[in-house]
């Protein structure tokens, strides 16, 4: 061929370039897929749930004992935003809290495409309704009043997206109609264990929530807060027979975690890192530093407090040793500092130094080393300012203990335990008819060896007595003093103090200290109330927590989110 | 430098084209000085040759002669045979004798003026003018330019006909035989061309005026090339100049201050070794971020930032829709040309070697305080109902005791060992086997002396390049070696660059190109055992007090100096292996058709290893623990490998009718593909830390995988014309589909028309403003473009994609299990109808020149439009659950403008000197947003990209009685609920409603909100100045920005120092904080009512952010200017003479010095660079332009 035929077959091969499909840019994805043919097995659906695992709360920073800093147990070092008063209306959208309930909602959506049987995916579909469950009770808790939504919503489905709050009594009706099925679905613990979402923590959940929405009806009733058409006993009912449920049925795995010792094993129980085998521990999450699941609790218990304190209030509702209640006013006015906190370990409910710090507790066994006194004169980040330092959840045995700041705690983190149902159990109970769970609440009392339950009349508190703003039975003040006193700092006062309308708890009260002893401190002199009691806030907050009650027991729902649906009420007082 | 210059200029020799495309002005006046110069002297008298060859051209022994001397040949190959073989055997002849020798028994004459050498024959050249032979009319004179000085080598043309000659080195000519109707035209490079009717004259006399805007300089544009004059879109070519002999290591960085229009933007690693700058060219063109022009290297599109600014000869910016249409749906924010050097043909070999070594240091860092001044500024914030005291007495104690040499005071400290050696720190009271940090140490540390020293940094370039009659070539290699300036942990960027080009004309009408690249570039830098991205050094070292410890007590380094962090934390090391592969042919079939076809083909693998190696603490007991918050050793492997090719062919007709009428037609097509692969493999416990790989690792493997093909097809064409390149019109359009988008909205059409008017070719130009406005053009020009954003980003859009991950779940089910792996996300919202954006471009501009040419001027006025952007669809009440979709529904609008002075001279003594100014302007308004409520936390329509909405500030409470009436008088609880001190800010009521607030946080109830400022860069300029004389060259670049408004968020502590915790970064900028408290020896800057500060600048400080926040709400009293000018690049350099170059038998020899980022000007707080003003940590977390002084050598043999 010679080169000028080249030039023609050159052009014949240009021409065939123009004569091309649009097949060249029809590609399909390579390594992903579609929905549509997602959600077929049973293994599909356990990978889109277990994610959610995920979302439950850690331990990091101390992440437990610090969420009291919203309830009148606790200080951080700043007074909580909540019961002071001072939040500023929420801006912006809540678009990210309703992500997951999306997320769930297009997984039932999706159901009917699933081809296995529903015995292979029984336990997963169980804890889809578990989570949707969790889910909006947050969100009851959090707004109140929110619509409902069983089902993803779709992009211009005007009807749904522009729907107005269901009141909550709804919401919550649809809550427990899921746990329902929650516990219908979900395995047993003794087959998943309690690291795996359990048929006896769908119950025990049930419980809580119900006992919440039955008191929040029963208290605000008549409030800004009260829901038309409230109806507290039917809550109380449902509380009350899922306790007994868990309470009651045989093949549920529970208990009250005791060795006989009864000055050691409640606090042995939350500084745990393996809870699998106490049954107490009805489901919890393992913390694990070789695999990036560890955390920073006992740093933040032994070296570095970060200015968590505890407050007197929380102290001294503890009775004393018989059982009754103890004058700790009078003690503080004449023994103060190390020698009142050793006094106090020695006289009062053996919880109470499982709680706090007490001098002479030994801090980290590896290095012997012994807390001596509370971190009153640290820096801000190593300071405990009350003198009431936060003992609950430590372990001076555990790697963590000895291993400095990071995330070297495995301490396992409980979410559900069988003496919250009792409580539950006990409160519900009492509310709905007047009856006293007695074998139930001395269950409890039992593992610390505190005589048996009784009601002691309120009068005999003296200045330990705590004011509801009401007036109560002293039967339901001796069950809501066990409670606080069993479950301190566990997470329950914020949402106890606010399902009781209790803000007089708090409200225009200082949060105080221990009584100061200045020889135990040469070199530092904190601020001190009339009884000598430190007073940490005292400068800061004049005239007390300024809660407002007629806002604050809700959050502002975001500004946009009003604008752009007009038939969103806002929360009373924002 | 050397050429044989064909004195006919004449337009069908190829080389000669080429050589005038790259003769710049600048070069231009070189080459008359280096002429002037040397004349006068007596060179050729003195300069002994020695030749020997057989049967080899003339042309080729000329050549020969240049390269062993200085002599230049001017000739004619229209008169002078030189393809005529000759034999030749001379040793240590004079140049006459060479000649002679060389001509003997032809007709061959030749005049010898000191180096420049000029051959003729009698027929059209007699250099004696008394010597006339013939009868006919002779025509005789000399040209001149406009300093007198006499211009050889122009040639002169009776018009009409292929009679004509050259003038000699006098600048003189003679013409015989020329009819009195005749008109000779005067042309050479870079003159204006002069044609004078002969009439009756006998003598004709030609000054010739400099043509600044290079009658012949040919610009790179979309697939092909044009004439500068006929141009009728924007456009900007950078020369090769200003990015020559550089330190800035990438060329995005050496483009900053070159070219009008062009925006830069850092990344999160600011200017670290191997930074990339981001460009915008016009500003903001998308809301979605993928505004960053197309950047095309020798018509393969690229990342710039891999290739080696030695190798580029030429970088066109396309700046408005006419230029870049072509490019149709990839181009709509503009496009970068990057042309590589070439070989010429006919050109004679040569080789270049440059070499640099320069040597780093950081500028502006912030000044620290002393650990004493520290602590009590730190105590003195946190006692305002902020949490007390951050240092305990005792550790202030220290403090003073260490400051003071009293090691006793510190060795007296609870369990504090007898055998240490060091006093930075005493034992963690609370843990006493523990070296207590934070607020434990009682260090005396300036922390950035500590981490910022020196780097030297090394460059060298080679390079080969020649041509003979039928092929040419270039070769290059360059290696680039970088190193951070921190002093610890490996913080390196390399670089190595191959690069070859040849082409081979097979036929007298075809010729083909091969052209391969390799580049090769490699990162390392410390991943501080995974605790964050590489920006975390910064925010670590501003956030080191100086009271932390280096060392502990036993001298080994203290994690909390972060030291074993960066320094035993493992590497991320990224190797970047990318090969291009281009073969090209023209073909010419028939006169006046071209056509081109290429095929290129890039493979780019990237091997990535990220290790996390475990960082141990050391014990007060000498026993050693793994720090908490470190991972176990693991390391993560990637493999990225991307291939692409694409293809494009396209075929050129050019038509003249007579010069008048002048027609070009271009059609052509493109197809590409690309393919991305990924592969990571993740793997825990390596078993030990030297030998990291995934073999040497124990732990179970999570690979991840990521797939993904595009591809593109498009038809374009153009067609141009204009009238005696006096009346220009041009159109460009562009069919393109893309397999981003699902069937039936992937195909879009994008038209351009341009025109242009050369109003100073009208006859009326010359008599009337021709004197000092020599040029004058405008143009005009309007198209619209298309974007489909990123193709690796933004594929199936209508499919809704389930997210699978093989990742760990972080969860366990059972005590002694792993976490489990794998689970499926949610799928996100999507828009199946999502397509292109387009935007639509209008331009108008013009380029004149005033004063003999010395002064040029550009300007363009530009408005881009661009609609149907990728914006969210409506806003959607937050139950829907998601980020909200993509549709096209966003307009915004962008109009500015751009300005660009030069000036050129030559004095008479030889120095000449240029300075450039270039100024621009852009701003960008949304024009059309979902955002019906108009809420100010988005986007809304009337909205000037930028804006900062914020309060007014005028002072702080001084007073207690002060704060006491406003606070008591306005509401305030809007802003926060905490109490309000003295020394806070003080927020006005702007709109006297007694109360402070956003309103609704809408445009139309923004309460007390108003607009503050712009963060937008405005008023952007350029500055250039280069001067010569007597081998000396000097030259300067400053960039800068007029106008910027910039807003530092409360927790950005290296602005406002007082932060939370240990998170602060008091520096001493800081210390006018108010103080309206008597100070003690613990706390306040000083005792007693001395410490008092009632006029501060800055608020009350405090130990808390919360607090902190609420005097940092966005507000004009401590809004910042982001305005600055900065000394890009400064040089000076020598370059020796011929004369001695010829000795060392060399072509050119420079030494230079040169400095990078020398001055800047900048009101930001020390620490905070303008330019790369924050990372991912914050503000002032990043890598700042660095200080770079270097010294340089440029050989050319």
């Amino acid at each position: 061929m010679t080169m000028k035929n080249l030039k023609y077959l050159y052009l014949l091969f240009l021409t065939t370039l123009f004569i091309s499909c649009e097949d060249f840019i029809d590609i399909q994805p390579q390594d992903r897929i579609g929905v549509d043919n997602y959600f077929r097995t049973a293994t599909d659906i356990e990978k889109y749930v277990i994610k959610y695992y995920s979302s439950f709360p850690g331990h990091g920073i101390g992440s437990l004992p610090a969420s009291e800093g919203a309830s009148d147990n606790l200080i951080l070092a700043t007074p909580n935003l909540v019961l002071n008063g001072s939040r500023s209306p929420n801006t912006g959208s809540w678009t990210s809290q309703w992500s997951n309930i999306r997320s769930i909602n297009i997984l039932f959506d999706k159901l009917e495409s699933v081809e296995d049987d529903v015995s292979l995916y029984s336990q997963f579909l169980g804890e889809a309704y578990f989570f949707r469950a969790w889910f909006y009770f947050n969100m009851v808790s959090t707004y109140g009043d929110v619509p409902y939504y069983a089902s993803a919503i779709a992009l211009g489905d005007e009807d749904q997206l522009l729907k107005p709050r269901d009141p909550r009594t709804y919401v919550v009706d649809q809550v427990l109609g899921d746990l329902d099925n929650a516990i219908k679905h979900l395995g047993l613990r003794s087959s998943n264990g309690n690291s795996r979402l359990n048929k006896e923590t769908a119950l025990a959940f049930k419980s809580r929530i119900a006992l919440f929405e039955g008191s929040w009806q029963k208290y605000h009733a008549g409030s800004d807060f009260g829901t038309s058409g409230a109806d507290p006993n039917k809550y109380f009912q449902i509380a009350v027979e899922a306790s007994e449920e868990l309470i009651n049925g045989t093949a549920y795995t529970k208990g009250i975690y005791s060795t006989g010792n009864p000055e050691k094993d409640y606090y042995d129980l939350f500084g745990k890192d393996n809870m699998s085998s106490i049954d107490e521990v009805l489901f919890y999450r393992i913390a694990n530093k070789d695999e990036g699941l560890g955390h920073n609790l006992q740093f933040s218990l032994i070296e570095r407090p970060d200015s968590k304190a505890i407050t007197w209030s929380l102290v001294s509702s503890f009775l004393g040793q018989d059982g009754n209640p103890y004058d700790y006013l009078a003690l503080a006015a004449n023994i103060k500092g190390n020698s009142f906190l050793s006094k106090i370990a020695e006289d009062v409910d053996p919880r109470l130094k499982s709680t706090i710090w007490i001098p002479g507790d030994v801090l980290i066994s590896s290095t012997d080393q012994i807390f001596d006194k509370p971190f009153l004169d640290l820096g801000a980040e190593g300071r405990s300012q009350t003198g009431f330092q936060v003992k609950k959840f430590s372990n001076p045995d555990s790697e963590g203990a000895s291993a400095g700041y990071g995330q070297n705690s495995e301490t396992g983190r409980i979410y559900f335990r069988y003496a919250e149902v009792l409580l539950n159990y006990a409160e519900a109970l009492y509310e709905l008819n007047g009856s006293l769970a007695v074998p139930e609440l001395n269950s409890i009392r039992e593992r610390v060896g505190m005589p048996d339950f009784t009601v002691i009349p309120q009068s005999n508190y003296g200045s330990s007595l705590v004011d509801y703003g009401y007036t109560i039975s002293d039967e339901l003040y001796a069950i809501r003093n066990e409670r606080r006193v069993e479950l301190a700092l566990e997470g329950f006062r914020e949402d106890d103090y606010r399902r009781w309308a209790a803000h007089k708890l708090f409200q225009g009260k200082r949060p105080k200290g221990y009584p100061f002893e200045p020889s135990d401190f040469p070199n530092f002199s904190p601020d001190l109330d009339e009884n000598g009691l430190i007073d940490f806030f005292q400068s800061e907050m004049t005239d007390g927590y300024g809660f407002k009650e007629d806002r604050d027991y809700l959050t502002s729902i975001p500004q946009d989110e009003i604008t752009l649906n007009e038939n969103l009420e806002q929360n009373p007082g924002w | 430098m050397k050429k044989i210059i064909d004195l006919m200029g004449n337009k069908n020799i190829p080389g000669m084209k080429k050589l005038f495309r790259i003769m710049k002005l600048t070069s231009f006046f070189l080459l008359i000085s280096v002429v002037s110069v040397l004349a006068g002297k007596t060179y050729s008298q003195t300069k002994l040759l020695s030749l020997n060859f057989e049967n080899t051209s003339v042309r080729e022994v000329l050549s020969k002669i240049e390269d062993q001397s200085e002599f230049y040949f001017m000739y004619s190959e229209k008169i002078v045979d030189v393809n005529r073989e000759v034999s030749v055997n001379i040793e240590n002849q004079k140049i006459e004798k060479v000649l002679n020798t060389l001509f003997t028994g032809t007709d061959v004459d030749y005049t010898v003026k000191d180096r420049i050498i000029v051959l003729t024959t009698p027929d059209v050249f007699d250099n004696n003018a008394a010597q006339v032979a013939f009868q006919q009319k002779t025509v005789s004179g000399k040209v001149t330019d406009t300093d007198d000085q006499p211009l050889p080598g122009v040639t002169v043309i009776v018009k009409g006909t292929t009679q004509g000659t050259v003038t000699n080195v006098d600048g003189n000519y003679s013409l015989t035989n020329i009819p009195e109707d005749a008109i000779l035209a005067f042309s050479f490079v870079g003159m204006l061309t002069q044609e004078v009717e002969v009439g009756n004259q006998t003598t004709i006399d030609v000054t010739m005026a400099v043509d600044a805007i290079g009658i012949e300089e040919v610009v790179a544009i979309g697939y092909g090339t044009q004439k500068k004059v006929n141009i009728t879109g924007s456009v900007d070519v950078i020369s090769a100049e200003v990015l020559e002999n550089r330190q800035a290591t990438t060329v995005s960085q050496l483009l900053q201050g070159v070219s009008p229009g062009l925006t830069f933007s850092a990344g999160s690693p600011g200017f670290a070794p191997g930074a990339e700058l981001g460009i915008q060219i016009r500003g903001m063109g998308s809301i979605n971020g993928n505004d960053s022009p197309y950047i095309l290297i020798d018509g393969v599109p690229g990342d710039m930032n891999r290739i080696n600014p030695d190798d580029i000869e030429s970088v066109s910016v396309l700046k408005d829709a006419a230029a870049s249409a072509i490019y149709g749906a990839r181009a709509p924010y503009g496009v970068i040309l990057i042309t590589t050097k070439s070989g010429k043909k006919n050109q004679k070999f040569s080789a270049s070697y440059s070499f640099n070594l320069s040597m780093a240091s950081a500028q502006n860092l912030p000044k620290t305080l002393d650990s004493y001044t520290y602590a009590r500024a730190i105590n003195e914030s946190g006692v305002h109902g902020a949490g007390g005291q951050y240092y305990s007495n005792d550790v202030v104690d220290r403090i003073i005791a260490f400051q003071e040499g009293n090691f006793d005071v510190i060795r007296s400290a609870n369990g504090f060992p007898d055998d240490a050696t060091h006093f930075e720190t005493a034992p963690n009271p609370i843990n006493l086997n523990q070296w207590g940090f934070n607020q434990y140490g009682n260090a005396n540390r300036d922390w950035y002396d500590e981490y910022y020293g020196s780097a030297f940094n090394k460059k060298h370039d080679l390079s080969f390049q020649g041509g003979t009659e039928k092929a040419s070539f270039y070769f290059s290699a360059g290696y680039l070696d970088q190193e951070g300036v921190l002093n610890y942990g490996t913080d390196t960027y390399d670089r190595f660059n191959l690069q070859g080009k040849t082409t081979v004309e097979i036929a007298d009408w075809w010729d083909v190109s091969y052209q391969t690249k390799f580049n090769k570039t490699t990162r390392e830098f410390p991943t501080m055992d995974s605790q964050g991205s590489y920006d975390l050094i910064f925010h670590y070292i501003a956030i080191t007090a100086p009271n932390f410890p280096k060392f502990d007590g036993y001298g080994n380094y203290m994690l909390h100096s972060k030291i074993p962090m960066i320094e035993n934390g493992g590497t991320d090391k990224s190797e970047i292996n990318e090969n291009w592969q281009t073969l090209s042919s023209e073909l010419r079939p028939v006169k006046e058709l071209t056509i081109h076809s290429d095929f290129s083909y890039r493979l780019t693998n990237q091997f990535r290893s990220n290790q996390e190696l475990t960082v141990y603490f050391n014990n007060v007991d000498h026993s050693k623990s793994v720090w908490g918050p470190s991972r176990n050793s693991n390391i993560t492997n990637y493999h990225i490998s991307n291939t692409y090719w694409a293809t494009n062919h396209y075929a050129r007709y050019e038509h003249s009718f007579d010069n008048i009428h002048n027609f070009m037609l271009q059609a052509g097509l493109q197809f590409e593909r690309a393919n991305n692969r990924s592969l990571n493999v993740r793997k825990l416990d390596l078993i030990v830390p030297q030998v990291a790989s995934l073999e040497t690792a124990n732990g179970d493997a999570i690979a991840n995988e990521g797939l993904l093909t595009w591809a593109t097809q498009g038809y374009f064409g153009r067609f141009n014309y204009n009238y005696k390149e006096k009346y220009l019109l041009e159109s460009n359009v562009r069919y393109d589909g893309t397999s981003s988008f699902r069937k039936g909205k992937r195909w879009g059409f994008f038209p351009s028309f341009s025109a242009g008017w050369n109003v100073y070719k009208e006859n009326f130009w010359e008599s009337s403003i021709g004197n000092f406005m020599n040029t004058f053009k405008v143009r005009g020009s309007w198209g619209e473009l298309g974007n489909f954003g990123n193709p690796n980003n933004n594929s199936f859009p209508d499919i809704l994609i389930i997210p699978l991950s093989s990742d760990y779940v972080n969860w366990i089910f059972s005590p002694g299990q792993g976490r489990p792996t794998g689970f499926a996300g949610t799928p996100g919202l999507i828009n199946p109808d999502l397509t292109w954006e387009s935007a639509r471009t209008l331009n108008i501009g013009f380029n004149t020149s005033f004063f003999e040419n010395k002064l040029q001027a550009d300007f363009d006025w530009f408005k881009r439009t661009t609609f149907d952007q990728f914006g969210t669809v409506e806003a959607q009440p937050g139950v829907i659950g998601a980020s909200l979709p993509k549709a096209n529904n966003v307009t915004l609008e962008g109009t500015g403008w751009e300005l660009s002075l030069r000036w050129n001279q030559v004095l008479d003594n030889g120095f000449s000197y240029n300075i450039g100014v270039n100024v621009y302007d852009n701003k960008a308004t949304i024009k059309k947003y979902q955002n019906p409520t108009g809420t100010l936390s988005d986007y809304y329509e009337g909205k000037e990209v930028g804006e900062i909405w914020g309060y007014t500030v005028n002072d702080l409470y001084r007073t207690q009685e002060e704060l006491d009436e406003y606070t008591s008088r306005v509401d305030l609880s809007d802003l926060t609920g905490l109490v309000w001190n003295t020394g806070d800010v003080k927020y006005e009521d702007i709109t006297n409603d007694d109360k402070v607030d956003n309103g609704t946080n809408t445009v139309n109830d923004h309460g007390d909100l108003s607009v503050i400022g712009n963060s937008t860069p405005r008023y952007q300029y350029g500055i250039s100045v280069a001067a010569n004389y007597k081998g000396f060259d000097f030259s300067m670049l400053w960039k800068g920005v007029g106008k910027r408004d910039l807003w530092f968020n409360g927790d950005q502590n290296i602005f406002w120092g007082f932060r939370n915790s240990v998170q602060g970064s008091v520096f001493e900028n800081h210390l006018d904080y108010f103080r309206d408290q008597e100070g003690d020896a613990y706390l306040g800057l000083a005792e007693g009512e001395a410490n008092y500060n009632l006029d501060a600048y800055w608020p009350r400080p405090y130990f808390d952010g919360q607090h902190n926040n609420k005097n940092r709400i966005t507000n004009t009293r401590y809004l910042q200017s982001g305005a600055y000018a900065r000394l890009q690049n400064v040089q000076l350099g020598y370059t020796l003479s011929k004369h001695i170059l010829s000795k060392l038998n060399m072509q050119k020899l420079r030494f230079y010095v040169s400095a990078e980022n020398l001055l800047t000007f900048s009101s930001l707080s020390r620490g905070i660079d303008p330019l790369a003003v924050g990372s991912g940590w914050g503000t002032g977390k990043t890598y700042g332009a660095e200080r770079i002084i270097s010294v340089g050598i440029n050989i050319t043999y």
